[in-house]
This record gives C-alpha cells, structure tokens and sequence, in this order.
C-alpha cells in the first residue's frame, strides 16, 4: 500500500462529509477530496496528516468560493430545473430536504471560521489540529467552537420557528 | 478557576482541557449551580448542532453542476487511460503491425472509449441511474501517442483557470462525443421495460481491423455496439516493443474476473497495466491510480445527448475481451449483454454456430 493510498482509506469518508457539509454538494465534494489527495501525492512527508489534509482541502474551497458566483448560481438553479422535472420525490424525502435546507440555511449564519471549526471538529479534528488546519492559536479553538455551536443552534431553531409560523399562518 | 467561561467549558467537553485544569473545573462545577447549568446549556448545544449538522449530508449530487476539469492529473487521467487501454487491448495488434494506421483505427475506438473513460470513474457503486453523470474527460499528454492523441478535455470554467489543447480531427471528435455527453432525464425507467420486452434485433456485422463489430438494436433508433477482437493476436503475438509486454497483457484476462463487468475493476487492473507503459512520473501516479480509484466527475452544464457508456468483460467461451457500448445505463448494457449471451448460448446449443 502507498502512503496515499492508506491516507485515502484512513481520511477520504471524513474529507468527503465534511466537504459536503461545507459546500452542499456531493460530487464537488468528491472533486475537491481527490485534488487535496493528488496534492498528497507531492508530499515528501506530511507531518499531521489529517490537519494537513484538511487544510488543502479548506483551502480549495476558499479559492473555489473567489470564482464567478453568479454563474454557479444561475447553473444550480438549471440543475436544480432539470432534477425537479424529472424526479417525483417521495414524502420522506421532501421533508429530509426541508430540513436540510433549514440546516444550510443555518449554517451559513456562521462566520466561515467557525462553520469550518465546527464541521472539522464534527470530523474529530482535536482541537491542535483545528489550530493547525485554520491558523488559529490553539487556545482560541474553545471559543470558536461555542460560539458556533451556539449560533447554529440558535439560527436552526429561530429557522424552524419562523416555518412553523408561516405554516400555521398558511393553514389558517 | 472561578466561573469558567464558555470556551473553557467547551474545551472541556471536548476533552481538550490539560489534565489539571479538567481536574479543577470538574470541581468547581460539582459546587457551582451557575455553572452547573452553564455545563448542561453546552452539552446540549454541542449535542443540536452535531444532528443539525447531520442533515446536511442528505445531499444529492448535481446540486452545483461542474464543468469538467481539463486536467485530471493522476487518479482519474490514469483510470481513464487505462480504460482506453483495456479497450485497446484487441486493436495492440494493430499498433503493432500497422504503424501508420494507428490513429485511424485508435481514433474511431477511443472516440466511442472516450465518452466510457469520463464515466469510467462515476461507473462504480455511486452510480445512480437517475442522475446521469458525465464525468471528467482527463487529458493524458504521456500516453502512447496513438492514445494521447485522442484524449483531450473541455475547458474547465468553472473549477480552475486551465485551458486545454486539442489535437487533431481524432481529438475533435473525442472532444465532441466528451462534450456531448451530459446528463439529462435519467436513462428513462419506462424505456428500460420497453426494451426488456423487445427482442434484440441484429443490425449489422462488420469486420474492423481487430476484430468483428456487430450492432443492435435494443428498441428502434436504440443501438448499441459489441466489439469482439480476433482471438489469436489478442492473446499471443504481442509484439515484444509494444507498450504492453506479453505477460502482462495476458494477465489482464486473467486479471479481470471472468464475466466481470464492473468497469471500475477493470480501470483499476488496467491502471496497473498502464503503468508500465508510461513514463516515470506517470508510473508513480498510476501505481497511486490503482491504488486509490476515487470516482470524482460532476455533470456538465448543458443538457443534450445521452451519454456514451462502455462495459466490458471476458467472454466465458471465448475468453476473448468483448465491450458493449451504447447509449445506455451500464445497468441497461448490462442486461443487453446478458441477452446477448443467452441469444448465443441458445444458438450454440441449437448446434448452429452462434450467431455473432
């Protein structure tokens, strides 16, 4: 087994999800995992490997964000067109998308250096390695986290209310 | 430590506290009501955003369409070279003995190869039949010329500023069929039964340099292709300065299990068998290639054609590599190569000679 190799199987599913959390899309997320795992291939020796791993990773989505937003949304919206049209979702599903669409919503509240201590940690980064990943001081990673936890909480719940609402007001 | 402060306590459920001062906040929160229940708030806090966060890996793919990258160093380049490998497999003989038809014979392969190598790496468990995905189209500038010729890829807008450089009528065409596949209605569930329900109708037969190629049609306008290669010189008479030598080559059938279709096995062999080939950095990157096949494509932008797709297997009679491609699901060619092997099997058995 190549070192690569072992990194994939060790670090891949943890890569994948936590990229698939931050950008709410799956097959990008796979995108952005392998090119972190070909930039490993250049690697003589990685010395943390998961906090090296997920640095290149963040790293990727930081420049990834610099592109041409307003073409990416105007291609989500015809994909999202072409999906609609062509598959009829079950009840389950339509509202496991709910949620999940509540969820981005709330997650995007969060200031990108919190969003992505959280969803490191959710990956079981320890708190060295969030540091190290995020050029934090490790002593700063307690407070990050709180308060990201705290406003995701918050946000979800003040989103979830506010469809409640708007649903009773509807029925009504 | 009076009254620790939010992050502290944080740091402490994360067990990132040093021994010590863990020691003394537990303490202090055993005596400390305030913070007793501050500890409660936390670890509730910490608890919703894990299930909040957990909501959102229920995501389909295809959410943000990618253009396809140009380069796909590596991984995927070498999966999909590989694949064009495999395929290519029947037509070495060709490289061989007819050095200036090369890219003639190559290019009208790796044209229909092509649009397989950009799905070769979703063809694997993720695929999903509803959502057809094209894939990335890699480009290999190091590959045996006759291959490398053809094996171009679309601009890559959207994720990187590279730009690629096609070459020649043979990479054009490659390019087109790689464009031109995209994802649209998923390979309709109500035309998969139509074909169960047809018989497979045989629409031509021709003899290529290689080997017979023989069209069907699953359902009318509906074709697909099945290439058999000559035998002998597909097993034997590898020629010693080739790319592949001769061991090698055999063990690619034996390599493959027999009547394995998954093209993702087979990509995976063959980019150990393309390994050799290649020069050295190639070599690294193929052994890393075979070694970690990760499938990363994304659906281009524009909506037309459905894509090409290619599975391919070892004939059990034969033992001969066929490949079945055609505008189908592999599910869908899948079950047009079983149909296709039962219609021989029941020729064979009626004593006839199989109809080819």
């Amino acid at each position: 087994m190549t070192d690569v190799e072992r990194l994939f199987r060790t670090y891949n599913a943890a890569l994948v999800r936590y990229l698939t959390r931050r950008l709410g899309d799956r097959d990008w997320a796979e995108e952005v995992a392998q090119e972190t795992f070909v930039r490993a291939l250049r690697q003589t020796s990685i010395q943390n490997e998961r906090a090296w791993l997920f640095a290149v990773a963040t790293n990727l989505v930081r420049d990834e964000a610099r592109k041409d937003m307003r073409r990416r949304k105007h291609l989500a919206l015809l994909a999202e067109e072409e999906r609609d049209s062509v598959i009829e979702p079950e009840e389950n599903s339509i509202e496991r998308a709910q949620e999940a669409a509540l969820a981005r919503k709330a997650i995007d509240a969060l200031a990108e250096r919190d969003r992505l201590a959280l969803l490191m940690r959710e990956e079981g980064l320890d708190y060295n390695e969030i540091a190290e990943a995020l050029e934090l001081s490790p002593g700063s990673v307690g407070t990050t986290l709180s308060r990201a936890r705290r406003r995701l909480v918050e946000s979800y719940e003040a989103l979830q209310k506010s469809r409640e609402e708007r649903e009773n007001n509807a029925a009504s | 430590m009076q009254h620790p402060d939010e992050g502290t306590i944080h740091s402490w459920l994360d067990g990132a506290l040093p021994p010590e001062e863990a020691t003394r906040l537990e303490a202090h929160v055993a005596e400390c009501p305030e913070c007793a229940s501050a500890v409660a708030e936390a670890r509730g806090f910490i608890a919703a955003s894990s299930r909040i966060l957990t909501k959102l890996d229920d995501v389909p793919s295809g959410v943000v369409p990618v253009a396809r990258p140009v380069r796909r160093r590596n991984f995927a380049a070498w999966q999909a070279a590989a694949a064009v490998l495999v395929v290519a497999i029947g037509s070495l003989v060709v490289l061989r003995d007819r050095g200036d038809e090369k890219n003639a014979v190559t290019s009208q392969r790796t044209a229909a190869v092509e649009t397989e190598m950009s799905d070769t790496a979703t063809v694997d468990k993720r695929f999903n039949p509803v959502q057809s995905q094209a894939a990335v189209v890699p480009r290999n500038t190091s590959a045996p010329p006759a291959v490398a010729n053809t094996m171009p890829a679309p601009p890559r807008d959207e994720r990187g500023a590279n730009r690629p450089a096609t070459t020649g009528s043979a990479a054009e065409v490659a390019q087109t069929n790689a464009v031109a596949a995209a994802p649209t209605a998923p390979a309709p569930p109500f035309a998969a039964d139509a074909r169960a329900e047809q018989p497979l109708r045989l629409v031509k037969e021709e003899r290529v340099i290689g080997g017979t190629r023989t069209l069907y049609a699953v359902t009318p306008g509906d074709t697909v292709t099945l290439f058999e290669p000559v035998a002998s010189q597909l097993q034997g008479g590898v020629a010693a300065d080739a790319a592949v030598p001769m061991e090698r080559s055999g063990a690619l059938p034996q390599g493959v299990n027999e009547l394995s279709t998954k093209v993702s096995s087979v990509v995976a062999d063959s980019a150990a068998v393309m390994g050799r080939i290649s020069s050295a950095p190639q070599r690294r990157a193929a052994k890393s290639a075979a070694a970690a096949p990760t499938p990363a494509p994304a659906p281009p932008p524009t909506v037309q054609a459905r894509p090409v797709r290619e599975i391919t297997w070892i004939d059990r009679t034969s033992g001969r590599v066929l490949t079945l491609s055609g505008r189908l699901s592999v599910d869908q060619l899948e079950e047009v190569k079983r149909r296709i092997e039962r219609e021989r099997a029941t020729a064979a058995a009626a004593g006839r000679k199989p109809p080819k």
